[in-house]
């Protein structure tokens, strides 16, 4: 049950009044709403605070609907305002870049109220309008007092900790914000920014710490301080995109700076390449204590349950799973994704050696590194959880496990603290002879077949030629790292047949196994594709079935003929395919699954009733095999919201689906 | 300050000039100086010496040339071989030759005497196996001939791919090379072991005389070559008696040069005067043997000197240059000056330190005096640019040039070090150095975090040696990895290798990728042995294009698109076998290091001598506008310093004090030499290569914008090409990925794009011209709204207040009095006061006293 207040009313009749406007104009039909950006970025909990949010098309707007299922924010809407923004001319001559810029042609005006129980993190809203709802923007819940940029000021004063919320509005832009520190104190600094799709990553956020220390040439020179570590990342452009649809947002990694003399510093906020927009927001949070799980901005406040992250594979939608935690019940939760064997036939699909593991459904035992472990470690069961630390730099640890011919086992690997790109766990097999027999390292071609993708996987399968006993060693792909935070949880196991990540995209066109849209907006007769993609692990020859709940009345979910290309996106494990060629000899399953797809549509009846607020409709995926059915696995939500006759985009522009 | 005594006009571009003006800038540019004193010449000799000391002879055809030396009272040295009287005291040990050679009789041991205007000096003598021949040696008996002949030269045959189809090694480096191609013939291809058509042998041991080896060089058959010696001569003989023996390539070990000694290693000559050379040969068996007639001389300036095939140097012109001498295998080199006449004497100037010790030694040798102290006004600017970058304020001027302090040059040095404009100039030179580029790195990105690990670098003050271990040995996705993702793509061995070697090590490898250098000793199996430590340079693509690490894969670097494992190996091309990480010297990387190979790479490079040498010559390069070796990055054997002993002494300093670059910059700015000013005096005129006074040049692209922008007062606004604008207040120096932001002023004053190492020339150029009359950079900051002088004009400054004021932010000098009133007097003239102002400020920073350092 979504549970959010509105006052609806006076919107409402703005809306009737701007439909009536289209219709005596004579002007073409309102396109889908469309939102680019929210200012202030986030809020502190338990605070009322007003924000607005810009975006085209949004004619009509009477509410924000957030998606979690609780009571974290309540939201009122207070106005609609029309704003009229051109392109810079130079910037339009420039750069054929500019013909991709999008400007905002309204401000709706919220009220936001954080309830002081608010989950921290960040919280999906979509704006809603007589044409649907708009793509999602992320609004991030924190926990310190949030103050707002202030433009007139140079250097505006702020004490820590604090979250300042801020744009950087104008190309060139940076802004300074200036603070007092203590003799041997340690700052932690973190950015969350977010900005419309069309910009390039040239609009990442930069921030950069400096002491006024002027100088001989200028006594207002501000001297920038080395971080203490990466004052820039990568991270946002994939970030968004696991994320789905919308604006763009980016997590920074958190510099630290530990300042050996009291005094004031200026802190600075700015784009990268120098790059500003109106909607080019940001948060910057500056704490005296480390970050801990609650306090990364940029995190789901609430989890998806359907966020099954096998393998990392350097695949964009996938990233993190290095951080997925390996638990010595991983035999378990693994069947639980699979068939229940019927009474003495085995799993549905499983392969005859794994179907008796599988079926003991034990716990693996929990081993400790013991140094020195560098050349020769200690033999190990083959359903071990290993866990050691990769310190100093260019530390090996060794173990050694005994497989037989024909046996399959999977190598998984979790980096509880530092991950890649920092943290690189590379696993290399050697035989009983000495020779190397597999490793982690995966190197596929793509892209328009000039590209080439090398990466360190997750997960690996392989299957054993001969009896013997093997070495198995684990390292960073690098020799110039080491520590504490270069820790590992290794896990040997069986191979479980099992269904891996299932997930739906919605709107796949073209090329790309990838979301065109994040929502569904319906009138009725109308229908819209989307494909069911399952991952195939280990062996698993099943089924697997689909099925949909909490459906608007009057929408189905039926199957479809496949959406182009689909069949042949599948065989790629990328989600923007580089490729089907795999660079390594032998099988590729040993780093990817079997993937399948299915092509589905939701569909209007002709008498479904326009519904004034979008709802979830929970996906579900389902294990089965021969008349055997396993457990209910979450596949996804969607937004879905059923439109009045004549609304929806699609039907504006001629059935011309999914435009964004 | 310096009275103006040349008068030069600046006039302004038409556009919007409504008059034309004439300025009167004068100072550091301008000449004046006194003639060191005349010394009375004495042609005493006050002391004799005879070369060698220690005379050491073995075999019975051995011998050995004499050099006697006299220093006289004007502190010159004199060849005077041909007037000493010579006498061994024991004849039937050794004895003189008709041409004054020494040659041995017997086994034993004696003396020889010389005596030359009352001095005497002795040498002694040594003679062994008198009675032995020498075994013989391919490379030393026939490499040697073709060697001194000049047929296996890199203009003839040993040249890249030779010459009419023969090749031999440079200077008889490779003497089985050499062999095989003379005996078995065949045409030379540069990508194959395999020789091409016609396969005919050069010798025909049937028929000696026959020989193409023989009739090639004597012209019995066309040559391109001329005539190389004659039928007659002792080397067609010895020839000859090879092929008739079969052309045996016998190698003695025992006989093999490992070094050859050049008396004197540095020569100071009169014009007119004459010097014989002594070469000795260092030989695989610990012997030494005279080698003076059997090597080949070059001089690289045959107009300043001319030097005999049996070594006798005659100096023609004044000035200075090199002499080359190759032996078989071997290249050895001698400087010498050449100085108008001998009777100026050299005033005696105090060292600061080790560098004026060195270089005033030099000068004096030399007959140069160096330039007086450089005024303040001049160092001021000088130290300001040469250290930061960055034009000092007028307040500050005021202030040094009113300071009485003795120590106050001192004190601004070690103040200029300290200032974050020092670590914004240094950062922007060394990602000059280490191409930190959109182009060179592949993404923005990739260049910030590059560019962050410099600037961080030198914050901190990193031992050199350090950043350069991080560098060549860098994995992950920090700093400098970076440098090895070629557009994202990881360098290449034969790519990544040579930068290593030019920028740690000064050598430039390049020409041995293809081949044998056609100048070194290094060989194109030393080039791939060392690219083979770059063969397991790999990377992944974690998530997207930054995240990309960078580590050391034994399955090599990740293959291109229809690339197969085996062509991602390091393959020699010639041979098409996979190479193997081994040092120049030819030991192979060991097993236990072959794991991280940069890492054992990193090692050697930074404990290599020429290490240190390369470092420092490069910042005395950015400190002096040339290298002690120049181009400071082309260390060869042909390529000597101009000061090997300074060069050394700095590199050993420099390494035993931590490779601390900031210390460097201090030692090298403290010194007198540094601080020299830049008007020449009657000795050191012509000089532009001894340091004896300041050379002055061109500002790079990037200074003389951030120059005007401060004089003007008008920042520059640097767009990129992705749409953003570099904040307020960027500086040309400030820009990180450089290349992103398109500059018609940088361009056209020769920003270089760092696709390869820059190379600075500042070659004065038609466009550079034209941009100063006509281009928009300075029309436009001279007319900007609340401009400087807008400015000045607002808070009432008087014409001239604004004068001085604009002569010390531009030259760092008050204007002389006659420049004042002259300058006064436009403005007053002028219709528009305004209008004089702007054309006064735009004659100033178009001037070469401007744009000049």
């Amino acid at each position: 049950m979504i549970k959010i207040r509105l006052l609806i009313a006076s919107s409402l009749l703005l809306f009737l009044a701007d439909s009536r406007a289209a219709d005596d104009s004579g002007k073409a039909a309102p396109k889908e709403p469309k939102t680019l950006s929210v200012f202030p970025l986030g809020g502190e909990r338990g605070t009322t605070m007003e924000v607005s949010v810009r975006g085209q098309h949004m004619e009509g707007t009477y509410a924000a609907w957030f998606e979690c299922e609780c009571d974290d924010v309540e939201v009122r809407f207070l106005k609609l305002e029309e704003i009229q923004e051109a392109a810079p001319d130079e910037l339009v001559e420039r750069d054929a870049q500019a013909k991709q810029t999008e400007l905002a042609g309204h401000r709706a005006r919220l009220q936001f109220r954080i309830s002081e129980d608010a989950a921290v993190g960040l919280h999906r809203f979509r704006i809603v309008t007589p044409r649907g709802m708009s793509n999602a923007l992320n609004f991030q819940v924190v926990r310190e007092p949030v103050v707002l940029e202030r433009d007139a000021e140079d250097q505006q004063a702020i004490q820590p900790p604090v979250v300042i919320a801020g744009t950087t509005k104008a190309n060139g832009e940076l802004d300074l914000y200036s603070f007092q520190a203590e003799e041997g104190e340690q700052f932690y600094f973190q950015t969350f920014t977010s900005f419309p799709i069309y910009i390039p990553y040239s609009a990442e956020a930069e921030l950069n710490l400096y002491a006024p220390t002027g100088s001989w040439f200028d006594p207002d020179r501000l001297l920038r301080l080395p971080w203490e570590s990466r004052p820039l990342s990568w991270v946002p452009v994939l970030q968004s995109r696991r994320q789905g649809w919308g604006a763009q947002f980016a997590v920074f990694p958190m510099p630290t700076h530990r300042f050996r003399e009291a005094g004031r510093y200026v802190v600075s906020m700015g784009s990268f390449l120098g790059e500003g927009n109106p909607d080019f927001v940001y948060l910057l949070r500056i704490a005296t204590e480390p970050p801990d799980s609650s306090t990364i901005m940029g995190k789901p406040a609430h989890p998806d349950p359907a966020d099954w992250l096998e393998r990392d594979s350097g695949a964009y939608a996938q990233h993190g799973a290095f951080h997925k935690p390996l638990e010595p019940d991983r035999l378990k939760v693994l069947a639980a994704r699979s068939v229940e064997p019927a009474s003495g036939t085995g799993t549905a699909g499983a392969a005859p050696e794994s179907r008796r593991e599988a079926a003991q459904d034990r716990v693996v035992s929990q081993l400790q590194e013991q140094e020195p472990n560098d050349s020769k470690g200690p033999e190990v069961p083959t359903a071990v959880l290993l866990e050691g630390t990769i310190d100093p730099p260019g530390d090996v640890d060794s173990y050694r496990f005994r497989a037989k011919a024909g046996e399959g086992l999977v190598f998984e690997v979790e980096t509880p603290q530092a991950a890649p790109p920092q943290f690189n766990p590379w696993i290399r097999v050697w035989n009983p002879e000495g020779e190397e027999v597999f490793n982690n390292i995966h190197f596929e071609y793509g892209g328009d077949g000039d590209d080439v993708s090398k990466s360190t996987e997750r997960k690996t399968v392989f299957t054993f030629q001969q009896d013997g006993i093997y070495r198995l060693q684990i390292r960073d792909l690098t020799s110039r790292r080491g520590g504490s935070d270069l820790a590992y949880r290794l896990m040997i196991r069986p191979m479980i047949p099992h269904v891996g990540r299932v997930e739906y995209v919605l709107g796949v066109k073209g090329r790309r196994l990838g979301p065109t849209t994040d929502r569904v907006n319906l009138e009725p007769g109308q229908s819209k594709t989307f494909t069911v993609v399952c991952d195939m692990e280990e062996g698993f020859e099943g089924g697997v079935a689909v099925s949909a709940e909490n459906l608007p009345s009057g929408v189905r979910v039926l199957p479809a003929t496949p959406a182009p290309y689909t069949d042949s996106l599948l065989l790629g494990a990328y989600y923007f395919p580089m490729g089907l060629e795999s660079g390594n000899i032998g099988d590729i399953t040993r780093f990817r699954p079997v993937r399948k797809g299915v092509t589905m549509a939701f569909v209007a009846d002709a008498g479904a009733t326009a519904t004034e607020m979008p709802q979830l409709v929970r996906l579900w995926a389902q294990p089965t095999s021969g008349d055997r059915t396993g457990a209910r696995l979450p596949l996804g939500q969607v937004p879905i919201m059923t439109l009045a006759t004549g609304q929806s985009a699609a039907a504006a522009e001629g059935k011309k689906e999914y435009e964004q | 300050m310096t009275e103006p005594t040349e008068r030069k006009p600046w006039t302004r571009a038409p556009a919007g000039a409504s008059m034309a003006i004439v300025l009167v800038l004068t100072g550091s540019l301008l000449f004046s100086g006194t003639p060191a004193p005349s010394p009375s010449h004495s042609p005493q000799a006050l002391s004799l010496r005879m070369m060698p000391q220690e005379i050491r002879m073995w075999g019975a055809g051995a011998s050995q040339r004499l050099v006697v030396v006299a220093a006289f009272a004007d502190g010159t040295e004199r060849d005077v071989t041909a007037d000493t009287r010579l006498e061994v005291k024991d004849r039937d040990v050794a004895d003189l030759s008709a041409e004054g050679k020494l040659v041995p009789r017997n086994n034993g041991g004696t003396a020889i005497r010389a005596e030359f205007q009352g001095q005497v000096s002795q040498a002694s003598i040594q003679v062994r196996e008198s009675q032995a021949s020498r075994p013989f040696s391919f490379s030393r008996e026939i490499g040697g001939i073709l060697t001194r002949r000049g047929c296996n030269d890199s203009a003839c045959h040993g040249g890249v791919k030779g010459r009419g189809g023969f090749k031999l090694s440079l200077d008889a480096r490779h003497p089985q090379e050499d062999h095989r191609w003379i005996v078995e013939g065949g045409t030379y291809q540069v990508l194959s072991p395999e020789s091409a058509e016609p396969i005919r042998p050069r010798v025909d041991p049937k028929k000696p005389e026959e020989s193409l080896l023989l009739q090639k060089p004597t012209f019995q058959i066309p040559h391109g070559g001329g005539s190389r010696f004659s039928a007659e001569s002792a080397d067609y003989a010895a020839l000859r008696d090879w092929v008739r023996e079969g052309a045996p390539v016998r190698e003695e070990e025992q006989l093999r040069i490992e070094r050859i000694e050049i008396f004197p290693s540095y020569l100071v000559l009169e014009k007119g005067q004459h010097r014989q050379l002594l070469v000795t040969g260092h030989l695989g068996n610990g012997r030494t043997e005279d080698l003076t007639d059997q090597v080949r001389y070059e001089t690289v300036n045959p107009e300043l000197v001319r030097i005999s095939p049996t070594g006798r140097v005659e100096a023609v012109a004044t000035g200075e240059t090199a002499l080359l001498v190759r032996a078989p295998g071997r290249v050895a080199n001698s400087r010498i000056g050449v100085i108008a006449d001998a009777v100026h004497m050299v005033p005696q100037v105090a060292d600061n330190n080790l560098i004026d010790r060195h270089v005033f030694a030099k000068l004096r040798k030399l007959r140069i005096a160096p330039s007086s102290l450089s005024s303040d006004e001049e160092f001021l600017r000088r130290v300001c640019l040469d250290l930061t970058g960055t034009l000092p304020p007028p307040d500050r001027a005021r202030e040094f040039l009113s300071s009485t302090d003795p120590a106050k040059r001192d004190r601004l040095i070690d103040t200029l070090l300290e200032t974050p404009e020092y670590i914004d100039y240094w950062t922007f030179r060394f990602s000059d150095l280490y191409r930190v580029s959109y182009s060179s790195t592949g993404t923005p990105a990739h260049s910030l975090v590059y560019w962050a690990w410099i600037r961080n670098s030198l914050t901190e003050n990193k031992p050199y040696d350090q950043m350069a271990f991080e560098r060549i040995s860098a994995q992950g996705n920090d700093g400098p990895s970076r440098h090895f993702l070629q557009n994202g793509e990881v360098t290449k061995p034969e790519d990544g290798m040579p930068e290593e070697m030019r920028v740690f090590l000064g050598y430039r490898l390049d020409c041995a990728q293809c081949h044998h250098h056609p100048f070194e000793e290094w060989s194109q199996d030393q080039f791939w042995g060392l690219a083979a430590f770059f063969g397991r340079l790999s990377r992944t693509e974690w998530t997207s294009e930054g995240a990309i690490v960078v580590f050391e894969d034994p399955a090599g670097r990740v293959p291109d698109y229809e690339e197969s494992e085996d062509t991602v190996k390091v393959l020699h091309p010639r041979t098409g076998q996979e190479a193997s990480p081994v040092f120049p010297d030819g030991t192979p990387l060991s097993e236990e290091k072959s794991f991280d190979p940069r890492l054992a790479l990193a090692e050697w490079i930074t404990d290599h001598p020429n290490f240190s040498r390369t470092i420092v010559n490069r910042m005395w390069g950015h400190m002096f506008g040339r290298g002690i070796v120049d181009p400071v990055d082309d260390f060869r054997s042909t390529n000597p310093p101009t000061h090997p002993e300074l060069l050394d002494e700095l590199a050993r300093d420099f390494a035993e004090n931590g490779y601390d670059l900031k210390r460097l910059l201090r030692l090298i700015a403290k010194s007198r030499t540094y601080q020299l000013s830049a008007i020449p005096n009657a000795t050191n005129r012509n000089d532009v290569a001894n340091y004896s006074r300041r050379v002055r040049r061109d500002m790079d692209a990037e200074i003389l914008l951030d120059s005007i922008s401060n004089v003007t007062g008008v920042p520059e606004t640097f767009k990129n090409n992705w749409m953003g604008v570099a904040p307020a207040g960027t500086r040309a120096i400030h820009l990180r990925v450089p290349d992103l932001y398109s500059s018609t002023f940088l361009e056209i004053h020769d920003r270089p794009n760092r696709a390869s190492i820059p190379e600075r020339k500042n070659d004065a150029s038609l466009k550079k011209a034209l941009h100063i009359m006509v281009g928009s950079t300075y029309q436009e900051k001279i007319t900007h709204p609340g401009n400087r002088l807008d400015q000045l004009v607002k808070v009432g400054r008087t014409d001239g207040e604004i004068i001085e004021e604009l002569y010390l932010r531009a030259f760092s000098r008050l204007p002389s009095e006659t420049e004042q009133s002259r300058l006064e007097r436009v403005v007053a003239s002028g219709e528009s006061r305004k209008e004089a102002l702007q054309d006064i400020m735009w004659a100033m920073i178009t001037s070469r006293e401007f744009a000049s350092n």
